[in-house]
């Protein structure tokens, strides 16, 4: 499948996965990141996923 | 978008500027490039790979000696003199009418003062057209990525000769990772991968905090770790197991082609021997798994047949006795004792004899009501039982069946063991040789396989006591207040890994299940013997297999003809699921087929891939007058690499 194709069809699947909203919004972002920084060191990941994942979940919950 | 035309200087066997004009006609899509063996069709692939991505990929093992040596053409190197200069340059022109994009890449060598030839200099640019001429790309992989990332173009550019090898035993494996590689889902997998990092890393955080966490958490990293390692040497196995089937291959390859005709014909024995017992052993599974259902599928009355048919006696009995059913319905008389009258219209009191002697009617009816379900549960039992008989003579059958092929399996076991002691015993030295390495291999691939089905259920039960460690250390630091913040940020994670793992799964599932189809569609539509073959599978565990009109398996007792019509649908399949409208070019495609086989897939070659841009590189025994007959109608190029054997170097000349 061609790269738009795919990131096309993903991001589809994750908008009809049953998790919840704030979980679709990190998927959606850690996505985002990855396919910017696919080849990228370990570190710089780790700390952004921390960060994402920090204020995620701080965020207040919400309906599927 | 297409190839317009490649110019190569220097490169390798081509000495100066040679240049390719591709055919750019949709209804004559194919360019033929006609050399024999050795003359430089492998490099004319290996340079057009070298352009695009900055390295050749022809297998080391063939080109060996090549491969050691620079890409500057090797006359020209024994010509330099110290403080020369000379260029490699590999240059494609693509466009789909017009030229669009220019693709360079060269590489300038120098002799230096040691006589040595190293490299002085090296570029790579693409230039692109845009309003006011052409303009140099600045992001190259990005265009490289958009005409055909380097993951896939294995699809696009291949060797006839290897394609075989997908479908050989055990090769599931290759398979599989031509379905990851198409689907493009490494943005997934790296994503989840490092999630799991982070996950393990903010779990790590929080082992300070509780020792039962710690101790929890300390439980899964090294379940972990050893799952890690045991992935590794699964990996490992699958290497090994690859690599003794392709030498299993070679082996058999060269008793099949040996010049003594009674090595030939033994090696075609065990070939048909081999491919009987394969159907077999299916078979005999099959069989197993209907006995077992059928066994299932009545489990409950299987233990109570004697009380089945006792109750079946029983209500018999009743009935002998008429007293199933009754002779007057007891609702009928109920409601004449009810009414107080007779069907004669006679009134008759509650004390009276009339009504005694209905009461006495029904007091005798012992079944009441039941009577009626008496005798369709009769009727219901009867059938278990004859449903039973039916089963039990199936099993019977089965069973028989079973019998006969093991019995079949035997003699074949004995005369694979005959085949083996002839020829490790024939005068044939190298035969012998090559007889006992086969036998050798065998025994190592039996163990590899052994052990690799124990590291697969190993990593199955690990996975599933992490799944439990995982929700286990999830309760944990629900409870742990100190943990409440870092917990909702692990279940975050989890979540999010969870729904990309099923996310993953599913997006390989559908695209095995197009590539199964069109590599069905490809196979019926270039086969010549379309009616023998009902279906074309690739299943879970990524096996390929062709079924025949008799429902059975029938890969390994496919032609090489037809196994090589089934590779190329397989990897037209893949071109096709990988969305990209690449031109292919294919070294060797009809193999080292001979004879019918070849004139048959020559036959149907000209209308596969038809809206694509094909090159085919053949050599002068492929491209015979009737494959060139066949072809002609679709070919808009012709070239002919001619081979100067005195100095070494090649040229390409325009054919006709």
């Amino acid at each position: 499948m061609t790269t738009e194709k795919i990131n096309k069809l993903i991001l589809e699947k994750v908008e009809k996965s049953d998790c919840d909203n704030k979980t679709k919004e990190f998927i959606k972002l850690a996505l985002e990141f990855e396919r910017d920084f696919l080849n990228d060191e370990l570190n710089r990941y780790t700390e952004r996923y921390k960060k994402y994942a920090e204020y995620f979940s701080k965020k207040k919950g919400d309906s599927k | 978008m297409r190839f317009l035309s490649l110019e190569l200087e220097n490169f390798r066997q081509y000495e100066g500027k040679q240049t390719v004009d591709f055919s750019n006609d949709s209804k004559k899509n194919f360019t033929i490039i006609q050399g024999a063996n050795g003359c430089g069709k492998t490099n004319f692939m290996g340079a057009i790979q070298w352009c695009l991505y900055g390295e050749e990929q022809i297998e080391a093992s063939k080109y060996e000696k090549s491969m050691t040596l620079e890409m500057l053409n090797e006359s020209i190197i024994k010509s330099l003199k110290t403080g020369d200069k000379e260029t490699v340059r590999v240059k494609i022109i693509l466009g789909d009418d017009k030229p669009s994009l220019i693709i360079e890449r060269y590489r300038v060598y120098v002799k230096s003062k040691t006589g040595v030839v190293e490299i002085y200099d090296e570029s790579f640019k693409i230039l692109e057209h845009q309003s006011g001429g052409f303009k140099e790309v600045e992001n190259k992989e990005v265009t490289i990525k958009r005409i055909l990332p380097k993951e896939v173009k294995g699809f696009f550019f291949f060797d006839g000769e290897k394609l075989d090898s997908f479908f050989r035993v055990g090769s599931g494996s290759n398979i599989k990772k031509a379905i990851f590689d198409v689907s493009q889902i490494e943005l997934i997998e790296t994503t989840i991968d490092h999630m799991e990092k982070v996950e393990r890393d903010l779990e790590r955080k929080m082992e300070n905090v509780s020792p039962a966490i710690a101790d929890k958490s300390k439980d899964k990293q090294d379940m972990l770790t050893k799952k890690l390692k045991l992935e590794k040497e699964k990996e490992e196995l699958e290497r090994e197991i690859n690599k003794a089937n392709k030498d299993l291959n070679d082996i058999e390859d060269y008793l099949r082609k040996h010049h003594i005709s009674d090595v030939k014909q033994t090696q075609d024995d065990r070939d048909r021997l081999i491919s009987e017992k394969r159907g077999l052993d299916d078979r005999i599974v099959e069989i197993d798994l209907e006995i077992k259902d059928l066994v299932l599928k009545d489990y409950s009355s299987l233990h109570i047949t004697h009380e089945i048919k006792s109750t079946i006696g029983k209500i018999d009995d009743l009935d002998k006795k008429k007293k199933l059913p009754p002779d007057i319905d007891p609702f009928f008389l109920r409601e004449l004792c009810e009414s107080g009258k007779c069907i004669c219209g006679t009134e008759f009191s509650k004390n009276s004899k009339e009504h005694i002697k209905i009461e006495k009617m029904i007091e005798k009816n012992d079944y009441g009501e039941n009577a009626d379900l008496l005798l369709e549960g009769r009727s219901v039992l009867r059938d278990i039982l004859e449903e039973r008989k039916r089963e039990v003579k199936e099993i019977e059958k089965l069973n028989k069946e079973k019998k006969r092929g093991e019995d079949r399996l035997k003699i074949i076991r004995e005369r694979l063991d005959d085949i083996r002691i002839k020829m490790e015993g024939t005068d044939e030295e190298e035969v012998s040789r090559k007889e006992s390495e086969r036998s050798m291999i065998i025994n190592a691939l039996g163990k590899s396989q052994a052990n690799q089905s124990i590291c697969i259920s190993k990593i199955k039960d690990l996975e599933e006591t992490i799944t439990e460690h995982t929700k286990d250390l999830e309760n944990l630091l629900e409870k742990s207040q100190e943990n409440q913040e870092v917990t909702g940020q692990v279940k975050l994670l989890n979540d999010s890994i969870d729904t990309l793992k099923k996310i993953l799964f599913e997006i390989v599932e559908e695209v095995r299940n197009t590539i199964q189809t069109k590599t069905e569609e490809y196979f019926f539509s270039m086969i010549w013997n379309r009616e023998s073959f009902k279906q074309v599978r690739i299943d879970e565990e990524y096996n390929l297999s062709v079924i025949n009109n008799y429902g059975h398996e029938c890969l390994f007792s496919l032609s090489a003809g037809q196994r090589q019509v089934l590779a190329l649908s397989f990897m037209a399949a893949l071109k096709e699921v990988s969305g990209f409208n690449a031109p292919v070019i294919i070294d060797t495609p009809l193999g080292r087929i001979s004879g019918e086989p070849r004139d048959n897939i020559a036959k149907n070659l000209p209308d596969y891939l038809k809206n694509t841009q094909v090159t085919l590189l053949v050599t002068d025994t492929e491209y015979t007058p009737s494959f060139k007959d066949k072809i002609n109608k679709r070919t808009g190029a012709e070239y002919l690499i001619k081979f100067n054997k005195e100095k070494g170097v090649s040229k390409i000349l325009k054919n006709g």
